[in-house]
């Protein structure tokens, strides 16, 4: 009977305890806590219960949040950090710019496409021998430079012993994000010879080894993963990889270290800090590089008997315009990307206000019909960059603008895909009579069903973005076309129109694939790995908000960490 | 003992039961991530950065300064060279204890090189042709052997860095005279030729 009573007392006990600390009778918490089951479903209820109980607004209480997406368990892996992730981590460390150095490295395979930190970056004997010859190179300029290590708190002119060992632990902390153990710390302590008779030399040769030895730390050059590893610092680190693209700052680190990402709200308040941070706005400048492959741009090459004022500073006119434009609507206005195809391209550079404002007449270039070009399909950048020479390529435009605007990603044309050339279709022939041989051959029509209507509205843009209403032929250019895209069709003639149906007809589907971007950009994934619930539950959850919003989404996103 | 023997019994079952509870709850039953993210702590020593304030960047990234070279990082001394001629050839010598030979006439400083040298740099030597009785200026090793006359006058950086000038050598067709110089109009006077780069300061 006794022991009856103290099992009903045992119970009674036990569940009422469990709801409280637990912090009260949410469904889904009380759940895990009694029935935890997997890694992912703890994840999904346990989330699920945050969304509840957060006063965030951000946060919201969607009824779909991405934490009921199935997501995988986190598996340790880890990824070489892309070039531009090593520089910028040194600017941030050393007050630098190394823009130059940074040549040294060789070029990643993983930065050369978008998405650019999508898979691992590999890593070859080549490479190692150019991350080497960098490192030296860094360090090399860094030993005799009093700026750098008055930066970490010594000064040489004037230092005692008893500086040196906070100065190296705090660039090995800095460097590493608070992954140095006492045993590396020791070792770069080891290279200062403070007893050697001239003492500031022997101190420089000590920087020269630390900042060498930490430059070339797997800590510094990958995003080390492993199942013990994953600590409070390792989500600092992770933080500062994807906002900034850099390594912890001395704040994130201690914030850290103090438990302020154990609440929900103090986690969305380190992130709001460092998106408000310059590191953050040069670290989506640089995502959108990637998306629009403006680096491709400077190779473009044209002769001079057709482009007179074809010049290596008109590429860069055109492509810091065309970044600066896409930052100033997404970044600076909070706007959506499908307000970049109503922007106005207003106070353009001086070498390109000759291109937007038709000043190449001539028999095929006439003024153009509206006296402003707007929107971003008509820049003359992504004119440029989808030409091939002096030719515009339709294909390659309407492929540019699906894939980066739409999310319509086709595979690559099937051998022997230039069939048209075996075929009688005259002397010049227009870009639509040659695509009119897609639609005889059904293994083209699968393709260039979706492209070639986009490709045809674009063909009045020449290879340098002027514009044209005939081919150098003579012949008229017919910029006609519809697309048949996420259950709407739409039609159009001319870059002007196309963009106008994109934004009345599909304007959220624009606006869902620039966040897949972002999202696939920030968990390291390819298209494939991210699925369309956890894009469109981050979407839905930031459709008031700007990339900032949309950032803090992905990141509060249990797949984000699974990654 | 008396306060608690005078509680009902259930209240007194319940405080029986604490080490239960702590049992139970310090089990790996109830415990879960409370975040998606990680949050475990370690036990890092943050010391040395606590009391440390990180300097800040400047707001636009892009007007970062560039990284510096080692020539001015380490910003080594220079020392004047002095020229004097004797109406066929130059000498160039240190400004003390390094007087030219009877005949020569001082020309004043000809150029400044580096007191000491660091990695990357060349030493400047000075060199005499006994076959012309000549003396001329050259980098590492005097050109064909020659004697190398006198000490190393100073270093220059071997290839060229941020800010720095050559220092340029050329030859006079009519004189054999071997001129030393950084200013490149020197070297463009007529019947000078074969200008070439032998450092860089």
């Amino acid at each position: 009977m006794t022991s009856r009573k103290y099992f009903a007392h045992y119970c009674l006990v036990f569940v009422f305890l469990a709801v409280l600390v637990n912090g009260g009778c949410s469904r889904g918490k009380f759940r895990s806590a009694l029935f935890a089951g997997s890694s992912a479903e703890k994840m999904e209820n346990v989330a699920g219960a945050e969304k509840q109980s957060s006063k965030d607004p951000l946060v919201g209480d969607a009824n779909a949040g991405p934490e009921s997406c199935l997501i995988q368990e986190p598996t340790p892996k880890g990824r070489k950090k892309t070039n531009i992730e090593i520089r910028y981590s040194l600017e941030d460390l050393t007050g630098y710019s190394l823009e130059e150095a940074a040549m040294l490295l060789t070029p990643n395979p993983g930065s050369e496409t978008f998405p650019s930190a999508a898979g691992p970056v590999p890593w070859d004997l080549e490479g190692l021998d150019k991350q080497i010859a960098f490192a030296e190179y860094v360090a090399i300029r860094l030993q005799r430079d009093d700026a750098f290590a008055k930066r970490y708190g010594l000064d040489p002119d004037r230092f005692s012993d008893s500086d040196v060992r906070p100065f190296v632990t705090r660039i090995a902390l800095m460097f590493l994000g608070a992954a140095a153990s006492e045993d590396l710390i020791e070792s770069l302590f080891g290279e200062y010879d403070l007893e050697a008779p001239a003492r500031k030399e022997s101190f420089y040769r000590g920087v020269r080894a630390s900042v060498f030895r930490l430059i070339l730390d797997p800590h510094f050059l990958y995003e080390v993963e492993t199942a013990e590893g994953r600590d409070a610092f390792w989500t600092a680190r992770r933080l500062a990889l994807v906002i900034w693209r850099s390594v912890p700052d001395r704040e994130l680190l201690l914030k850290a270290a103090s438990g302020a990402f154990e609440s929900q709200d103090g986690m969305v308040s380190e992130i709001r800090r460092m998106i408000a941070s310059p590191k953050s706005k040069r670290a989506f400048q640089s995502f959108v590089r990637e998306w629009l492959a403006v680096d491709t741009l400077s190779n473009s090459q044209r002769s001079l008997e057709k482009y007179a004022n074809f010049s290596s500073e008109l590429l860069k006119e055109m492509e810091t315009d065309y970044v600066s434009r896409v930052m100033e609507t997404l970044y600076k206005q909070k706007g959506k990307a499908s307000d970049l195809l109503k922007s106005e391209m207003t106070n353009a550079p001086q070498n390109l206000q000759g291109i937007l404002g038709g000043e190449r007449q001539s028999m095929t270039h006439v003024a153009e019909p509206s006296s402003l070009r707007k929107g971003i399909l008509a820049h003359p950048a992504l004119a440029t960059l989808t030409s091939v020479g002096d030719e515009p390529n339709a294909v390659k435009r309407a492929t540019y603008t699906l894939k980066r605007f739409l999310c319509i990603d086709l595979p690559p044309p099937p051998g022997g895909a230039n069939v048209f050339k075996a075929l009688d279709l005259g002397p010049s022939p227009t870009t639509r009579e040659r695509f009119d041989v897609h639609s005889t051959n059904p293994s083209c029509a699968s393709c260039h069903s979706v492209l070639d209507g986009v490709g045809l509205a674009m063909e009045q843009y020449d290879a340098l973005g002027y514009f044209r209403s005939k081919y150098d032929s003579g012949r008229e250019i017919d910029p006609s076309g519809s697309l048949a895209a996420y259950g709407k069709t739409i039609s159009f003639s001319g870059v002007d129109e196309l963009q106008t149906q994109l934004h009345s007809q599909l304007r959220d589907s624009i606006d869902r694939c620039l966040t897949r971007h972002i999202v696939e950009h920030s968990f390291r994934s390819t298209s494939s790995d991210v699925s369309k619930c956890e894009v469109d539950a981050i979407h839905d959850r930031a459709s008031k908000g700007g990339i900032e919003d949309m950032l803090i989404q992905a990141l509060l996103t249990p797949g984000f960490w699974a990654r | 003992m008396a306060m608690i023997r005078r509680m009902p019994r259930g209240i007194r079952v319940l405080f029986a039961m604490i080490p239960f509870y702590c049992l139970i709850f310090s089990s790996e039953a109830l415990s879960f991530e409370s975040r998606p993210w990680p949050t475990r702590p370690t036990d890092t020593d943050l010391s040395a950065i606590e009391n440390w304030s990180e300097p800040l960047l400047p707001q636009d990234l892009e007007s970062l300064p560039v990284l510096p070279s080692p020539r001015a990082a380490a910003k080594p001394p220079q020392k004047p060279i002095m020229k004097s001629f004797n109406g066929t050839y130059h000498f160039y010598g240190l400004a003390a204890g390094d007087n030219p030979p009877a005949g020569f006439n001082n020309q004043g400083v000809a150029f400044s090189l580096f007191e000491f040298s660091l990695p990357g740099m060349v030493s400047i030597l000075r060199c005499f042709d006994p076959l012309r009785s000549r003396h001329f200026i050259a980098a590492q090793k005097c050109d064909g052997n020659l004697a190398i006359e006198g000490k190393v006058l100073g270093f220059a950086w071997l290839d060229r860095q941020e800010d720095s000038k050559p220092l340029l050598q050329c030859y006079d067709q009519n004189s054999d005279n071997l001129l030393t110089t950084v200013a490149e109009s020197d070297c463009e006077a007529p019947g000078l030729r074969g200008t070439q780069a032998i450092g860089y300061l």
